[in-house]
Formats: structure tokens, C-alpha cells, sequence
């Protein structure tokens, strides 16, 4: 026999299809109006080209979209959202298919009759109990076992929305189960309704029927009272997620300029972000899809140090920001509501080290570091208010095109007795060595410059140095804010790259090696870029090399920021050191992309610091495992991590050294 | 505060090499090589800057205008005065690289800026690459104008005064008070100079500089008063331009390199309730033998 469906039924003399009617364009049409209004909020926000590498975008939608590749690195909670998200494409197909069943006498979804209808209907019914129970592991673990990352997220949103899902798959539950008892089914695979049957078992034929009814009423209802709280609350992730993924910024090393599609700086009036408009649509995007998982800030290493720095709040404070400036059912003053000052304060812009981790972390792929920076840019450069260390560092690169504040005269020094090639005496080289200001004239960093000159006449390559004509890159100016000295500085070097005709740069320095890379090329350079341990592991790789004594010794790596998150550069380092024989490899907990920063980056390196220090927390996490030799690859990282050694008064127990030194030594 | 009347201030700025880039001594020209140099505005004038542009700021009226006397590249320590917020620019164009003396260049000046009108005239006390500081106080001299020198706090009580702080050694400070028109040449402490933002660098990119040439000015030109027999470099002394010891800590390297070598003073703070307070002071004089124990 088979069962009226509960539209099929009247309710107070009104037929059961045209109140399914009802509730479908009461519910659309209130939806549409929500995402109208978001959709003008993100129509405010400046243009950003993301319609390029679609390649690359559909497979990173496919991967850390819909296969949700970045969940798992929290394990348990990512578990639990592969299971939720998957139910919520398998089980919206059916809360669609109950829907549209209600809304025609006998209609029902093509193929849901036949093989492929029976299999998803035991999968569907399968998924139902598994997203109730995961649902309920989530609701414990934020009640009970409380991670530390959802602190100030919006915990009753939460609550609320894994209630309504839980209520969802109980109607459900109740709906085929009832069905199922009045159709007398077996049932077959269904297992949630084989289980609501037993609690159903013995009720009256009228009962029954009340349940189906009632149940199909209130999985309708709810589905569009959850389909409308979603642009409404942190869960607007379920809609905007997948696009911002696609979406997702595909070359991390660079900053995003002060404006797309602009030569240069000079074409503008103002830089930065002062109010929501001078946010791009993408930044505007990423607050609505903020889910408030505070994986960020759990890996934020400036938040670890209690500095007031927090990526989830962030996105947080400037959704709410824009929600409450642009309201419903009013016009709002969105287009001149100031951000810094009221909802960023300076101390959140400048705590950030720029390292990445945050957005390494987002499932999400939300984009910190750049906003950060626009804000950073109209503090800088519209305002001139900042920190003062900043300026002193400003006024020596541009005067003396260094931020030691040594000048040209000097760079050469650290040169001398090694009978370098310089290109205003000879341009005909093969790779041209970019020293950095680090390299040149910090006293530490001019030991890995020189091992690194040793190690490339060892292996007889041709290559030369800009001596005084080496400039500043930039990488300071730009990270924090002062994009028009960085346009200033970048131009200088481009020039004198092009004057003597390089085609190719080898950098021991990361942060130069990432803004010749990847931020020259937006200002004209055309060069490749490679990193010493690229060129280092080539040379091995082409045997002009090779690492002959031994070193029984512990050695742990330390990624850069700049190498490794910004540029993606993890094995090579790695491989180098299994190739030191008798090297025995030890890796700290937090390595590779999970690295934690040293504490220098995004213009750190030269400010005051107050409190705990980065540097020492790193320290500390390395030492765990018990490394004889700490190396690294990063002039800053090196100096950083020396002092956390010195700090910890372990000066001469443990060394830090650059891999540069290391292969040096072993050759 | 408000002071009455429209304020004009001229300001002279010098571009000065700057001092610590040992590029050798050049016995031609009696002067250090000028090959690698790098140029940046006397600080002292760029204080003398700032301070102009704040009166005008705070008075709402006048204008500021900056002079300079230098070979064609001296024009980037104009751009970046007019990026400060000066009004005009007047750039005195010196070719050649024959020294002149401070006579020479107060008369070069004077001669000009008596043709101008202005309400005050600043200077830095002194410019860091030759350190005369003389300039200032000969153009008031030929203007014939009072002069108060090492100002260290300027305060404009009415239209035709001024309150100044001029300091002495050891920190002791005078006070004098000057009418005004009168020449002032400012100590750094005055005030600290704006970083100019984008928009003003931008736009002092094409404001139009005065520009004259020296020949004009042949005529008014007095003979050197003195000459320089004689250059001689300092005694070395590696530590100080040396870079930082690795030795030290990434923060004390840092502090080297800000302060230019200089170690950081020493003492400390006591803190608690007032009769912590008390203890904590008394046993610091006593420890320093200030007074008995």
C-alpha cells in the first residue's frame, strides 16, 4: 500500500501543495533578499583578476574544496566536517527531493525510482545517522572538551546551527520510519528509519500518520529556516567556501599590489585600506566565509606570545563590521565607516610577522597577510603613523639604499680577499650572487655569504656580485606598508639588473630571493630567481659538488617562512641534509608548512619587542628534540634563533648554522 | 595657539653627504671623494623644516619657503622638504665643486632672501658633514636682524616675539626672548620631522622649484674669509663603524645599529607602594655612596 504524502493531505482546508508553495517562496524569496544585500556589499569592494590559472583552481576546488584536504590537520574536528560536509551534499539532494515531492501530486526526482534510487537512499539513510552522530561528537567536544580556538568565536551560532542539523536528520529519521511502518516496508538498507521504526513500533495508524506529517512539516521548515540563517551567521561558509577555495590566491609569495591592474603607485591618490571600500571583492568574500575555526590563530605565532593578534578575529570584527554597516533593511554608512582606529587597532596590524601560518592553515583560504599590509599602507603612507623604529628604517633605505644604514661605500666589505667578480668589471656571468643587505653587512650573515662564495668557486661556477650597486630589495618597505619606497627601491635594482643584462639570480637570503621572484616582475623584471639551496642541490644533483666528510651529529631544519610557506620550498633543504653523510635528521613538531616563525618577518626584525619573544617559544619547540646543529636558511632566522640559543645560555652546546655553512664545511 | 598675524618663514636647508661613509679623502679638492656618496638632508634643517611648517600649521596662515644652495642633485633635499609640507622652493644653483666659505654662502644668501618677504628665518644649528654652524648667524649678520643660536624650544608668544629655550651644556637650558623678524638656528630636540606620506611625495614631485643660478650672484659675492689648507681623516676606530658583533643579541645589534654605536645608559626603575618606593631610592643613593649608610 502505498502512503499519502503528507501534502497529498489539507490542513485547515488548505491543500498540503499550495502551503509547500508557500513555505518555497516565502523561503526563497527572504533568501534572495539576504543574498542581495551581501552581494551589494561585495559589489562595493575593488576589482581583483582570480579568473586566471583555471586549471590549477578547479583542481585546488576539487582537492581542498570538495575533498576538504586541509581538515584533517586537525584531525578529530576535520573527521568530523568531512562527515558533516559530505552529508550535506548527499542529504540536500533528499531534504530537495522531499521538497519538490511535496509541491506536485506524484512527483519525484528522475532516478530516484530505479538502482541508482535504492543505492542512494541507503547511502542517504546511512549518512543520516553518521552526520547525527558527528553532529553530536561536535556539540561535545565544544561543550565538554572546549579547544582553545573557538574562544570569542560565536558559540551560540554554533550550537544552534549543529542543533537544526541534528533536527534535520530526526525528522528525517521519523519521516521515512513512520513511512515505512504505514506502507508496512521492510525497508531494506534504510538503517536510520529501520531505527526510528523501532521507536515508532505499536503506535496507532493515526499516530503514525501524524508523525509523517508533523516530521515532513518541520524538515521543510527547518531547511529554509537554516537556509536563511546561513548569509546570516559564520555558516554563510556553507555557500561561500567552496567559491572562495576556487577563488584562493595562487601566487603567495607576492603581495597583492596597492591596486589591480595598476602600473605603479604613482597612478593613484590614496593606498590602502581605510574604509570597506577600498577592500577587493576576494577580501570582502573572505569575512563571509570565515567559520570562525580559529585554526589560525592557533598557529598565529605573534597570538602565542600574547601579542594582541588574533587572524580569527580579525575576519570576525570586519564581517560584523560590514553586516552592521550595511543592514537589512537600511542603506548603512558602509562606504565611510573608518576600520583602523575603530575596528583594527594598530597593535593587531603591527604584530603580525607576515609569516603565513594563519593562512596556511585556513580551510578555507582566507587571505591575512595582504589586508594586513592595505591597512599597514594607509597607516604608512596616507597617515605616516607608525611605529617610530619603522621610520628610522625607512629614511636608511632610502638614503643609504640599505637598512643598516652603512651605505654603498661599505656593501663591498665583507668581499674582500676573495677575488669576487663584480659585474661593472666583468657583466659576462652565468648566475649573478645577490648578496642581500643581511648578507653584506650583518657580521653573522657575512660568514654564510662567504661560505656561499667558497662553496660556488669550488664548484667552479661563473658568477659575479652588483657590489655597490646592490640596493636594498625592498622586502622590509613592502611588508610594512611603504609600498612607494618599495617601488622606488625595486626599480632601482630591476634597472641595474637589466643594465648588465642578468638572466639569472641566486639569492641566499629568502626574503630577497621571494620579492625578486615574485614581486619584480609586476615592475618590469625579467629574471629568474632560484634560492642557494636550490642552486646548492643542483650543483650536488650535476656533480660539481660533492659533501665528502662526515658529521655524526643531530641536525634539525628550520623552514623559513619566506622559503618554505611563501615559495613552497621544503625537501630540497631536507634532501641536502640526507646527503651529509652521517647527518642523523631530527624534525621539530611544528616543520614544513606548520613551521613557526622565528619572529623577524613582516618587518620584525627591527622593531621593539616587548613580553615573551618569538624567537625564544621557537627556541624552545627546536630544542625538544634534542638537535646538535640547528640549521636554517634565512640570514634573519639565523640571527633570531642564535639569540634564543644565547638566551637559553646553551651558547656552544647547540650550533646554529646556515645550510649554506653546513654543505660549505662538508665539501 | 594663535598668533595674530600671517607668519612667513624662510628656512635655508643644506644637502650634506653623509658622515659615515668613509669614501677616502680626495687632496685635489681638499675635500672627502665624492665618488659613492650618499646625500640626505642636514637633520638640523630638517627640524628647522618641521618647526616651520608647524608654525604655519598652527597659525593658519603664511607660507614657508625653503632655500637651498647645491649642484643640481641638492633639488631631491627640496622635493623632500616640499613632500614635508613647505609652501616654495628656491634652489640656488652652484656649479663646479670649488668649496665656498660660510661667508660666501650667507652673503650668496642674504642677497636673496633680502629681496623676500618673511617673518622669521630658520636654520640647523649646524650642517653634520662640515660642522660650522655658521651660516645662520652671518645671514643675520648682513640682514642686519638679532639671532639666537641652539634653539631648542620656540614658542611665538605674539606677532612680533618670540620665548626661546636655547640649550647649553649638560642639558641646562637658557631662556631669552627675541623680537621678531630674527634669525634662529634650531638643535634637533626642537621637534621630530614628519615622515612625508605618499600624496605629498607625490605631489612635491611637480611643484615648481625657483631656480637661479649662481653667475647672478657673482656680483654680491665677497671674497672667502677663510680657506681650507687641509683635510685629515679621523684616527681609525673600527668598533664604531664596524658592523655589530654577532656576539650580541639580534635586540642589542638592533640597538647598535638605531643608536649608531652608542651602549645603553644604565638604571632602572623602582617601583610598589610609596614605601617601596622610598627604600628603593634610599638604597640606590646609598649604593652609589650619595649618602651614608
Amino acid at each position: 500500500m502505498n502512503l499519502n504524502h503528507p501534502a497529498a493531505a489539507s490542513y485547515f482546508g488548505l491543500s498540503g501543495y499550495y502551503i509547500t508553495w508557500m513555505i518555497l517562496m516565502a523561503g526563497l524569496s527572504v533568501f534572495c533578499f539576504i543574498i542581495f544585500k551581501r552581494f551589494k556589499l561585495i559589489r562595493i569592494g575593488k576589482p581583483d583578476p582570480r579568473y586566471t590559472d583555471i586549471g590549477q583552481r578547479v583542481s585546488g576546488l576539487i582537492k581542498d574544496g570538495f575533498l576538504q584536504r586541509r581538515q584533517p590537520r586537525y584531525r578529530m574536528a576535520g573527521i568530523l566536517h568531512i562527515i558533516i560536509f559530505w552529508g550535506f551534499i548527499v542529504l540536500g539532494l533528499h531534504s530537495t527531493d522531499l521538497l519538490i515531492s511535496g509541491l506536485w501530486p506524484g512527483y519525484a526526482f528522475p532516478f530516484m525510482g530505479g538502482l541508482f534510487g535504492s543505492v542512494y537512499n541507503s547511502v542517504k539513510d546511512l549518512f543520516v545517522l553518521i552526520v547525527l552522530a558527528a553532529s553530536m561528537v561536535a556539540i561535545y567536544r565544544r561543550a565538554v572538551i572546549k579547544p582553545h580556538r573557538y574562544q570569542d568565536s560565536h558559540q551560540f551560532e554554533a550550537y544552534l546551527v549543529l542543533c537544526l542539523i541534528i533536527f534535520l536528520m530526526i525528522t528525517d529519521m521519523f519521516y521515512e520510519g513512520s513511512r515505512l511502518i504505514l506502507e508496512h516496508s521492510t525497508g531494506g538498507f534504510l538503517v536510520a528509519a529501520q531505527l526510528s521504526k523501532i521507536t515508532l513500533s505499536g503506535a496507532s495508524h493515526d499516530a503514525l500518520e501524524s508523525v509523517n506529517r508533523f516530521s515532513y512539516w518541520l524538515h521543510i521548515l527547518t531547511f529554509f529556516f537554516f537556509l536563511n540563517l546561513l548569509p546570516l551567521s559564520k555558516h554563510f561558509h556553507i555557500i561561500t567556501a567552496l567559491p572562495n577555495v576556487f577563488f584562493k590566491k595562487i601566487n603567495r609569495g607576492a603581495l597583492k599590489p596597492p591596486r589591480w591592474g595598476i602600473k605603479d603607485i604613482d597612478q593613484l591618490d590614496a593606498v590602502g585600506i581605510q574604509t570597506y571600500r577600498d577592500f577587493t571583492w576576494k577580501q570582502i568574500l573572505d569575512f563571509f566565509t570565515c567559520t570562525e575555526c580559529g585554526r589560525c590563530t592557533d598557529n598565529c605565532p605573534a597570538n602565542a606570545v600574547d601579542k594582541p593578534l588574533s587572524p580569527k578575529t580579525i575576519s570576525m570584527k570586519l564581517r560584523d563590521f560590514g553586516y552592521q554597516n550595511s543592514p537589512l533593511f537600511s542603506n548603512g554608512n558602509i562606504e565611510n565607516a573608518l576600520i583602523l582606529g575603530e575596528v583594527i587597532q594598530d597593535e593587531e596590524l603591527w604584530a603580525c610577522t607576515t609569516c603565513g601560518a594563519c593562512e596556511e592553515e585556513c580551510p578555507v583560504f582566507i587571505e591575512y597577510i595582504d589586508k594586513i599590509v592595505d591597512l599597514r599602507r594607509w597607516r604608512v603612507l596616507m597617515e605616516s603613523k607608525f611605529p617610530r623604529e619603522i621610520e628610522q628604517a625607512y629614511r636608511k633605505m632610502e638614503i643609504y639604499g640599505d637598512i643598516w644604514g652603512m651605505g654603498a661605500a661599505l656593501r663591498n666589505d665583507w668581499a674582500k680577499g676573495l677575488n669576487l667578480k663584480t659585474v661593472q668589471a666583468d657583466a659576462d656571468i652565468d648566475v649573478l650572487y645577490w648578496v642581500g643587505c643581511a648578507g653584506a653587512f650583518d657580521s653573522r650573515s657575512q660568514q654564510v655569504s662567504v661560505s656561499f662564495v667558497k662553496l660556488l668557486q669550488k664548484a667552479g661556477v661563473n658568477f659575479g656580485i652588483l657590489g655597490k650597486e646592490e640596493n636594498c630589495c625592498g622586502d622590509y618597505a613592502r611588508r610594512t606598508g611603504n609600498e612607494y619606497l618599495f617601488e622606488i627601491l625595486a626599480k632601482k635594482n630591476i634597472e641595474t639588473f637589466h643594465k648588465y643584462d642578468i638572466k639569472k639570480i641566486v639569492a641566499t637570503c629568502p626574503h630577497g630571493y621571494n620579492t625578486l621572484k615574485n614581486e619584480y616582475s609586476r615592475l618590469g623584471g625579467k629574471f629568474e630567481v632560484i634560492h642557494a639551496t636550490e642552486y646548492i642541490f643542483q650543483l650536488l644533483d650535476e656533480n660539481k659538488l660533492s659533501l665528502n666528510k662526515e658529521l655524526n651529529k643531530a641536525i634539525t631544519y628550520h623552514d623559513p617562512c619566506y622559503l618554505g610557506r611563501h615559495n613552497g620550498i621544503y625537501e630540497i633543504p631536507r634532501k641536502i641534509i640526507s646527503l651529509i653523510p652521517g647527518a642523523k635528521m631530527v624534525e621539530p613538531e611544528k616543520n614544513k608548512d606548520k613551521s613557526f616563525c622565528c619572529g623577524a618577518g613582516g618587518g620584525h626584525f627591527w622593531m621593539e619587542s616587548s613580553g615573551q619573544r618569538i624567537n625564544e617559544l621557537r627556541t624552545d619547540q627546536i630544542l625538544e628534540k634534542k638537535p646538535e646543529i640547528i640549521t636554517t636558511a634565512c640570514p634573519y632566522c639565523l640571527i633570531m634563533l642564535e639569540d634564543g640559543i644565547a638566551s637559553k645560555e646553551m651558547k656552544g652546546q647547540v650550533l646554529v648554522k646556515d645550510i649554506v655553512e653546513i654543505v660549505s664545511e662538508m665539501i | 595657539m594663535d598668533y595674530g598675524g600671517v607668519m612667513n618663514v624662510i628656512v635655508c636647508v643644506k644637502q650634506v653627504a653623509h658622515i659615515y661613509i668613509q669614501s677616502g679623502f680626495d687632496p685635489s679638492t681638499k675635500d672627502i671623494v665624492t665618488d659613492g656618496l650618499v646625500y640626505r638632508v642636514n637633520p638640523y634643517d630638517e627640524t628647522a623644516v618641521e618647526e616651520a611648517i608647524r608654525i604655519k600649521e598652527k597659525s593658519g596662515k603664511g607660507e614657508v619657503t625653503v632655500i637651498t644652495i647645491g649642484p643640481p642633485r641638492a633639488e631631491e633635499t627640496l622635493r623632500w622638504c616640499l613632500a614635508m609640507g613647505a609652501d616654495n622652493a628656491v634652489h640656488i644653483v652652484k656649479d663646479g665643486a670649488e668649496k665656498q666659505d660660510p661667508w660666501m654662502t650667507a652673503s650668496i644668501l642674504a642677497d636673496r632672501i633680502k629681496e623676500m618677504e618673511y617673518d622669521l628665518l630658520l636654520f640647523g644649528k649646524k650642517a653634520i658633514d662640515d660642522e660650522m654652524g655658521q651660516v645662520g648667524i652671518f645671514v643675520a649678520e648682513l640682514l642686519g636682524l638679532p639671532a639666537v643660536s641652539a634653539v631648542a624650544k620656540l614658542e611665538l608668544t605674539d606677532v612680533n616675539k618670540a620665548l626661546i629655550q636655547r640649550s647649553l651644556e649638560k642639558g641646562n637650558r637658557e631662556e631669552v626672548d627675541c623680537p621678531i623678524p630674527a634669525v634662529f638656528t634650531v638643535e634637533k630636540t626642537l621637534n621630530r620631522p614628519r615622515y612625508p606620506t605618499f600624496p605629498a611625495r607625490k605631489a612635491a614631485r611637480t611643484k615648481p622649484i625657483q631656480q637661479l643660478r649662481v653667475t647672478r650672484m657673482d656680483e654680491s659675492l665677497s671674497d672667502p674669509q677663510m680657506n681650507i689648507v687641509r683635510l685629515a681623516p679621523p684616527k681609525l676606530r673600527p668598533k664604531k663603524i664596524l658592523s655589530p658583533d654577532s656576539n650580541l643579541s639580534a635586540a642589542a645589534r638592533i640597538n647598535f645599529v638605531m643608536t649608531g654605536g652608542m651602549g645603553q645608559k644604565k638604571g632602572g626603575v623602582v617601583g610598589g607602594d610609596p614605601k617601596q618606593l622610598v627604600t628603593g631610592i634610599i638604597d640606590f643613593l646609598k649604593e652609589k655612596k650619595v649618602i651614608g649608610t
